[in-house]
């Protein structure tokens, strides 16, 4: 098992990962970590799988099978908005691959990509293999993390070739607003890049906002590249089905692409999408009335603790403020591991900034939420109570 | 007439597309336990243990590292990307269609002669080894060869060996590293798919129990 020492030099990626390992060596941890749903895969997907399996299951193109690609296009306009046909889909092994080829497809080295910060942190590994330079935009508590056009056009630059969006955001669940969508989009426009937009949790937005695409504003169709899949929207993370929604010739070229990272994803998977597919999308309403009672069970428990948070308007996770603890936010989240079982992300895995943050998922069922809250809150809240203890006035002592 | 559609289909069908009964009913059973989460990032551990395992006793290495892969596929684009550097060169005296595009995405250029690296295929034999001074990438493509390059002095820490694994159509591969390259291999893994297809991992372990 790692100590603290062991962690403490790492960010991104590897905390996430190094975490993840200590946590496996804990059979009572509660892991609030991974954006990994704890719901079962559907059992009518499960069934499609099964049915599939009695047929012959040969290599599907790279582009992925051909009737998958045209289910997810058919299903274009509910799910971002835009009119789309099978040419204009990719299927990828998972949405990861999705942002890897994209990244490697369009960057060239020296090239420089506009990232929201705090962000995901495979974007800066598919970014740096590509040899462009991430130039990362800030977003703030006071602006609900939402990317603010203006500090974005402040960092375009001739070697912009493209600006990556997220939303609903990992980690902060914040989303991009239509106003600011429609200003980034005249960005894009005027200084002539593109932009990735990653919907891979579109379909889990909290009222009374909604999930909207750049790729749906008018005249942005050909710029934007959208990122998806079915890992979040249909539990399926490990089956590794996403997808690209693009232009011919851009679906082309990331097909090309493909060929030589990974090949076609496995035929099962894409069975079992296509089931996903089809289905009317009941299976998510439920998923979502699911996620939104845990979003409000955890929003109570982290309040009583008197963590603050940025207001959850899509996906499965908290962005806390923990400052008031007086601890780097690494140093919690050990502690947190070591006394309370329970496994929560550092905000310097999304980024260097963010040692004061902490990301939390819902992804666990309600009650085993409920006993993290109860575990976590007698770690948290003394330590919350004397950090604002000793940043209060004097004369309020 | 009246059959004239289904027997259309039987003729379409390639033996090769049928999964083997062993290997279907563990999807089945990996299924009905839920397996359709993301696995371990470098695979579920009795698949690398197999692998790990056949590698022992086909060419007596001592493998502690093995990463499952999307398909072979995935192995050859990992190991060139974190193996190289760009500008560098690896050499190909055959199949250098298999590589090349992993090649042209890390910037490296391909060769028939020198390189920092070189990708052999087992069905190309010990002859083609030469006397490389670089790192090798060690294709194992068919059943019958024994010879491996790191059974031989001094080239034990400078091989990574591939393959992969069951029906194609399942996408499961293997890269087997020298120790220092596992974290760097691991975390381009994770950047890349995540994890393998937890069903296919199960496919591909049934599959080799069948051996």
């Amino acid at each position: 098992m790692k100590t603290l020492a062991e962690i403490q030099g790492l960010d991104g990626t590897l905390l996430r990962n190094a975490l993840m390992d200590l946590a496996k060596d804990m059979p009572d941890a509660i892991t609030l970590g991974r954006g990994d749903p704890d719901l079962a895969t559907p059992a009518f997907i499960v069934e499609a799988a099964k049915r599939a399996l009695a047929g012959p299951l040969p290599l599907t193109p790279v582009a992925g099978l051909p009737e998958l690609r045209a289910a997810i296009a058919a299903n274009a306009p509910r799910d971002h908005g835009i009119t789309a046909d099978a040419e204009n889909v990719l299927i990828t092994t998972g949405g990861q691959e999705a942002l890897f080829l994209v990244m490697n497809a369009l960057l060239n080295p020296g090239d420089e990509i506009l990232v929201p910060d705090p962000r995901y942190s495979s974007y800066d590994q598919a970014i740096e293999h590509t040899g462009a330079v991430s130039v990362r935009v800030p977003t703030n508590a006071q602006d609900n993390f939402d990317l603010d056009p203006a500090e974005v056009e402040a960092r375009i630059t001739p070697r912009t070739k493209a600006l990556l969006l997220v939303s609903p955001s990992n980690p902060t669940g914040g989303i991009l607003t239509p106003e600011r969508a429609a200003s980034l989009a005249e960005l894009a426009r005027q200084h002539d890049f593109a932009v990735i937009s990653d919907e891979i949790y579109g379909k889990f937005v909290w009222e009374p906002f909604r999930h909207s695409s750049m790729a749906a504003l008018p005249g942005m169709l050909d710029r934007v590249i959208v990122i998806s899949g079915f890992s979040k929207a249909y539990a399926m993370t490990g089956w590794r089905v996403g997808y690209i929604l693009a232009a011919r010739d851009a679906i082309k070229a990331l097909a090309a692409v493909k060929a030589h990272t990974t090949g076609p994803a496995a035929t099962l998977s894409q069975h079992a999408a296509l089931a996903a597919a089809l289905s009317d999308d009941s299976c998510v309403a439920e998923f979502r009335n699911i996620y939104a009672e845990r979003r409000d069970l955890l929003a109570a428990g982290l309040t009583a603790m008197g963590l603050t948070y940025g207001e959850p308007r899509g996906g499965f996770f908290f962005w806390a403020d923990s400052s008031g603890t007086g601890m780097r936010a690494l140093e919690l989240c050990y502690l947190v591991l070591m006394h309370a079982q329970v496994l929560i992300f550092p905000g310097t895995a999304f980024g260097e900034a963010w040692s004061n943050y902490l990301r939390i998922t819902t992804l666990q069922p309600t009650p085993m939420l409920a006993e993290a809250v109860e575990r976590m809150m007698p770690v948290m809240k003394p330590l919350l109570a004397a950090g604002s203890a000793s940043t209060r006035p004097v004369a309020d002592r | 007439m009246l059959f004239a559609d289904r027997i259309e289909t039987l003729l379409s069908l390639s033996l090769h597309d049928l999964l083997e009964p062993k290997v279907r009913r563990a999807i089945e059973e990996a299924l009905d336990r839920g397996e359709t989460h993301y696995t371990d990032r470098p695979g579920i551990l009795p698949l690398r243990q197999a692998v790990a395992a056949s590698l022992r006793r086909r060419f007596a290495l001592d493998v502690t590292d093995v990463i499952i892969t999307c398909g072979v596929t995935e192995a050859r684009f990992i190991a060139i990307q974190q193996v190289l550097q760009p500008g560098e060169t690896i050499c190909a005296p055959a199949y250098a269609e298999r590589i090349n595009g992993a090649a042209v995405l890390r910037r490296v250029q391909v060769t028939q002669g020198a390189g920092n690296a070189l990708y052999l295929n087992s069905s190309m034999g010990e002859s083609s080894l030469r006397d490389f001074p670089g790192w090798i990438l060690y294709e194992v493509d068919e059943e019958q060869s024994g010879f491996h390059p790191a059974q031989l002095a001094g080239r034990e820490k400078r091989t990574f060996t591939l393959g992969s694994i069951g029906a194609p159509s399942l996408r499961v591969g293997y890269l087997a590293a020298p120790a220092s390259f596992s974290p760097g291999l691991r975390d381009f893994k994770q950047a890349l798919t995540i994890c393998t297809t937890n069903l296919s991992q199960w496919a591909a372990l049934a599959g080799m129990e069948t051996e």
